[in-house]
């Protein structure tokens, strides 16, 4: 698993953001995992979804880094479940067309784009 | 155009079980590596996916399921390296009891998807005036402004 998913149901401020940033980083190097970076899109009604780039990890541990960036506890449960039945398609989050991907942390090394 | 792999989802209501005591829903999840436009190639998946998501559900449960109550979501495609016309599906029942989510693994299916059918000659002939119709229009159009 490369690219771990978190749903947010909130709108917040961009000043908030920041600091989720620099908490996501935290996290990532508590757990020795490279963060490539993260994408911000607006969910369909009531808040906004984030994709983390990173170096790619087991299944279980991507599980649980994405209940420490605060996913949804609903979509957490549902994925677990999910994985201990095996579908190697577990991370669900869905995508609505036309809506735009935003940047808002890119490694300095990582060429990586969206 | 570069394929690239789709997965959808169909997904149920939850709805409450009596006998087990437990709320439920029942899901597929589809995989394929296709090529060409999204909305497209949703349309596509979704004409083989509904029929066979209802049979399913029917086996199952012993009850029918009416297409619009079926919610079908996609996830971001990824780029693939090969296209292909093979559409895995798998099957799942999440069940909710005692706090946790669980989830029941049904048998796993290889769907095919159909070629585009070839319309039919008067389709052609009807698609080929409308073209020509276009065609004069805009050499006139042409005309007129010079």
């Amino acid at each position: 698993m490369n690219v771990l998913k978190v749903d947010k149901d909130c709108f917040v401020n961009p000043n908030w953001l920041k600091d989720y940033v620099e908490v996501a980083k935290a996290i990532c190097r508590m757990h020795n995992v490279q963060l490539f970076s993260i994408l911000k899109v607006n969910s369909q009604r009531k808040g906004f979804h984030l994709y983390f780039h990173i170096r790619p990890v087991e299944d279980w541990l991507a599980l649980r880094m994405q209940f420490l960036l605060g996913d949804d506890a609903q979509r957490v449960s549902m994925n677990r479940a999910r994985l201990r039945s095996g579908l190697t398609a577990w991370n669900k989050l869905w995508w609505y067309r036309h809506r735009r991907f935003r940047t808002i942390y890119q490694h300095q090394s990582s060429g990586r784009s969206k | 155009m570069r394929p690239r792999i789709i997965r959808m989802s169909l997904l149920t209501g939850t709805w409450y079980d009596q006998t087990d005591q437990e709320a439920k829903s029942f899901e597929a999840h589809l995989t394929a590596s296709l090529r060409g436009d999204i909305e497209t190639n949703r349309r596509r998946l979704a004409k083989i996916a509904v029929p066979f998501f209802q049979k399913a559900h029917h086996q199952q449960y012993g009850r029918k399921i009416a297409p619009e109550k079926i919610r079908i979501r996609l996830e971001r495609p990824e780029p693939a390296l090969v296209a292909s016309s093979e559409v895995e599906v798998q099957l799942r029942e999440i069940s909710y009891c005692g706090k946790i989510h669980h989830a029941k693994r049904f048998h796993s299916t290889i769907l095919r998807l159909r070629k585009p059918r070839r319309p039919t000659k008067a389709r052609r002939r009807k698609a080929r005036r409308a073209r020509k119709i276009v065609r004069r229009e805009s050499r006139k159009g042409r005309r007129s402004t010079r």
